[in-house]
């Protein structure tokens, strides 16, 4: 904002300073408070615990196994994407996003059906062998646990390479084939040191988002395996704090450095943007035989991997494992107070005023973001960093220890829970609105300005506008995040407090399978809707910035 | 060095555009131009040529030998292009020796060469800088310096100056044309600056629609251009129609608008002809002349030195250029009438109307 007037810092500075009260103040003081005065196990008893050093062990392999599974299946599909001229390719590229929105345990229902024992790939691999008992379960322990971060983090590989090399110029390319390289000299010389800068920060981001994974492995790692995150969550249930605070201060450490990392990787990759309107692609015609053979096989993976747990989901609400029959108790038990409606209204209700509140902070933050002033835009950016690098447990237990004790919502914590769903929506909303905000013409505020509108109305009939798309893919992503919020939900929940993300977690407890696989479908749909609200809002923003 | 011949080159794309077919012929070490406004086909006939772009027809020789088999790499080509398109992620040094490595040159030849180059094109103190740190006429150098690294047998120039600013591209255009005598190199040059074009060439190809309308130097295509796209994109010149009313040998009567024209040319009695002159040939004069049309002054546009005065005769608009600053106060005094205008007959082309 160009006049610094006292009122725009203050608007500015709100939303700061609220995340300094809600997230910094009780993160911070929750883990002071563990480490000094416990009550439990002191940080140098955990630092040499066994179950420390094998959790720790645990995460990093995961982390590192599921990146490099991502990896090595995302980047085909990014070649695939940039190069390929196909049928299609425009619905594809718009659902790599979808499954970045769809809840975590949403996505454990689809694989436990998809590849779980009697699930589909199992039926498969039992009707090949000819045995009457599971043959395979790829939905349990790490093979689970890696399947399912790859669910999540393929297309966030593709994303960003595809991205990145759609903006090699295809002079470049042309040029060094003119100088003698080949094929592959091109690849290793041209192609690939263009595309590091975004590999590495979609590496990081995968390492990171598998790091503090939480219901996924809560779900599939069945209690023999545990991250850091799963083991916050366990010390805090049997209430050692000072293990709880000690164990979130070494997971801070190093989601923070990778948040930094990122960072880094990402800012050397805003370089050399190329002309894309001349994109070289090729058709499927023009790949030989074994090429081809290739891509179908690749794309029969993705969808196995991708594609299948989604469709699993809808088969799991009407499928009983229990009974092997087809049934639609799942719904009926939907129907009921205390099994569906109640969670399904506290979703809805909780998810909608974080929706909002993400929303009314992220529009001052987008603009703080872009501010003249390096000290509000520096600490903006570091604040919407600060959920990549503290977790959502993290961010519940400082919430419960020290804003729901002194404010007496410890016994129904709702205000906490919209606090926690905001808190995880806001980095969203903020990045959406300021990436909206970018990409405004300025000579249009110029315009306005000239032709006599004031302050209030440029902000109303210009700017709101112009922002209009970005507010709202900002507002879907956070609508999608906090309806499917498990990890801090499940932390801060009291009996009458249970959303449908939390029900399918209990119901997959009880081996409810096909309550909880109603209420998937259900989340899945309505994750697909801000998906599609998200996918019609960038395309308009598309069209309007032609 | 070689000599590039293309006959019936010709490719149709999937969008129903279509180039060509183009013949065209690049003596050995001559620098020729492809002239023509966007969408003429220019960059499309030099990527056929690199082999970027696949031909449906016809043939191109280097040396009288078939080239269209043989991979883009392995033609000996250089290339510069607007975009500079420098390897963003190497040195200035790395830029021009990518070819030399990929090509498993010594590592002390390949020094040798890259200082050489980089002498001839003054930028030896460039060579460990980031390529993001040079200025666009640097950028240039160097581009042309990679190009020239592997001492290709054809030079090819798609507008690589176009995104400079005029006076960089004089003094670019100047250093290209020396360089380019020095090594002798077959040069094609794409532009869509008649300017840059007539600076820089031997000869110039003319490009309209996807088909080469006329070659010569640039004297030639000046002074006698064949047809309306040139007389109108090389002179801008002035371009009249009319019906022949006495042909006598070696020169023919014109009668434009009810007034006859003089010019040299043969044409049968009877037919109509379209015809140029070029606006340097048009004489202006206040007053009226019997054997002169009388026509109104549309605008007059100083040019710094000289004046471009445009005037209304009949449908058509006849521009000239002046230098004489009395006739334009005269002119602007009695801007509506009085004014005639006239040209010598060995002046005007003659133009095919096909």
């Amino acid at each position: 904002m160009r006049n610094g007037s006292m009122a725009t810092y203050v608007i500015m500075a709100l939303p700061l300073l609220l995340l300094v009260g809600f997230l910094v103040y009780p993160v911070l003081g929750v883990l002071i408070m563990g480490l000094v005065v416990g009550p439990g196990s002191s940080f140098q008893e955990v630092m040499s615990s066994q179950v420390t050093h094998a959790t720790l062990w645990f995460t990093f392999l995961q982390a590192a196994a599921s990146t490099i599974l991502a990896v090595i299946l995302g980047l085909p599909g990014a070649f695939l994407l940039a190069r390929l001229e196909f049928k299609g390719k425009q619905a594809v590229r718009a659902a790599v996003i979808l499954p970045f929105i769809l809840p975590p345990i949403v996505v454990v229902v689809g694989f436990l059906r998809m590849f779980g024992s009697y699930g589909f790939v199992d039926s498969v691999a039992m009707a090949l062998t000819g045995a009457t008992e599971s043959v395979v379960n790829f939905a349990a322990g790490v093979p689970g646990i890696v399947l399912a971060h790859a669910f999540y983090n393929i297309p966030l590989v593709i994303l960003l390479v595809s991205a990145a090399l759609e903006r090699l110029d295809p002079d470049i390319e042309d040029t060094a084939e003119l100088l003698g390289a080949s094929s592959i000299q091109k690849l290793r010389r041209i192609v690939l040191p263009h595309v590091m800068p975004s590999l590495l920060s979609a590496a990081i981001l995968t390492f990171l988002f598998c790091f503090m994974s939480f219901p996924i492995v809560l779900a599939l790692g069945q209690g023999r395996y545990m991250t850091l995150e799963v083991l916050i969550y366990y010390a805090f249930s049997s209430f050692d704090f000072g293990m709880t605070s000690s164990i979130a201060v070494i997971q801070i450490l190093i989601l923070m450095t990778l948040a930094i990392a990122y960072a880094a990787a990402m800012r050397s990759d805003k370089r050399d943007a190329g002309q894309t309107s001349f994109m070289k692609t090729i058709s499927p015609a023009e790949l030989s035989g074994p090429q081809l053979l290739g891509g179908i096989l690749y794309a029969l993976l993705i969808g196995v991997i991708v594609v299948g747990p989604m469709i699993a989901v809808i088969d799991s609400a009407v499928f009983d494992p229990v009974t092997g029959q087809y049934t639609l108790k799942g719904f009926l038990h939907l129907l009921e107070v205390e099994g569906g409606l109640l969670p399904l209204a506290n979703s809805l209700f909780y998810a909608t005023l974080a929706t909002l509140f993400s929303v009314a902070m992220g529009i001052p933050l987008a603009y703080s973001l872009r501010s003249r002033s390096g000290l509000l835009s520096n600490s903006t950016s570091v604040m919407i960093l600060l959920p990549l690098g503290i977790s959502s447990i993290t961010i519940a237990y400082g919430l419960l220890r020290l804003i729901a004790v002194p404010t007496g919502w410890a016994a129904n914590p709702w205000p906490l829970i919209i606090i926690a769903q905001t808190l995880i929506g806001v980095p969203f909303t903020a990045r959406a609105i300021e990436n909206s905000l970018r990409s405004i013409d300025p000579s249009l505020l110029e315009q306005a300005d000239s032709l006599g509108a004031s302050r209030l109305h440029k902000l109303f009939f210009v700017e709101l506008p112009l922002l209009a798309p970005g507010i709202l893919v900002g507002a879907a992503f956070a609508f999608a995040m906090a309806i499917g919020e498990m990890s801090a939900t499940l932390f801060l929940k009291r009996e009458q407090n249970v959303t449908l993300a939390v029900a399918i977690y209990e119901n997959l407890g009880v081996r409810k399978f096909v309550e909880a696989g109603a209420a998937s479908l259900l989340l899945l749909v309505v994750c697909f809707i801000a998906f599609l609200v998200i996918q019609r809002a960038s395309e308009s923003a598309f069209k309007g910035a032609i | 060095m070689v000599r590039i011949v293309l006959s019936g080159l010709a490719r149709e794309f999937a969008d129903g555009t279509h180039i060509g077919p183009i013949d065209l012929t690049l003596e050995d070490g001559e620098l020729l131009a492809l002239l023509g406004p966007s969408g003429s086909g220019k960059t499309t006939t030099l990527r056929m040529v690199a082999g970027f772009i696949t031909p449906n027809h016809g043939t191109l020789t280097f040396d009288d030998a078939n080239i269209l088999d043989v991979p883009p790499r392995d033609r000996g080509i250089g290339l510069v292009l607007q975009s500079v398109a420098l390897f963003p992620h190497m040195s200035v040094y790395q830029n021009i020796a990518f070819g030399l490595e990929v090509s498993g040159w010594s590592r002390e030849k390949t020094i040798n060469r890259v200082e050489a180059l980089s002498d001839l094109l003054g930028i030896r103190n460039l060579l460990f800088r980031r390529t993001r740190e040079i200025s666009g006429g640097e950028a240039q150098r160097v581009a042309l310096a990679r190009a020239l690294a592997k001492e290709p047998q054809l030079l090819l120039l798609d507008e690589p100056l176009s995104s400079l600013d005029p006076q960089l591209r004089e003094t670019l255009q100047f250093e290209i044309r020396k360089i380019q005598r020095e090594l002798g190199v077959t040069t094609l040059y794409v532009t869509h600056s008649q300017s840059e074009a007539f600076a820089i060439s031997d000869r110039v190809a003319v490009l309209d629609n996807g088909v080469v309308s006329q070659v010569g130097t640039p004297e030639d295509l000046y002074n006698h251009p064949k047809n309306m796209f040139v007389a109108r994109f090389i002179g801008g010149g002035n371009i009249l129609a009319g019906e022949v009313v006495k042909s006598t040998g070696s020169e023919i009567l014109v009668r434009v608008n009810g007034w006859n024209f003089q010019m040299s040319g043969t044409s049968q009695r009877g037919s109509h002809v379209v015809f140029s002159v070029k606006p340097e040939d048009i004489k202006i004069g206040s007053g009226k002349r019997p054997d002169a049309p009388t026509v109104q002054v549309v605008s007059i546009i100083p040019l710094g030195g000289m004046h471009k005065v445009t005037l209304q005769f009949g449908d058509f608009k006849v521009t000239s250029i002046i230098q004489d600053e009395d006739l334009v106060r005269t002119l602007k005094e009695n801007e509506s009438s009085g004014i005639w205008f006239a040209f010598e007959p060995g002046s005007a082309s003659l133009l095919r109307t096909d």
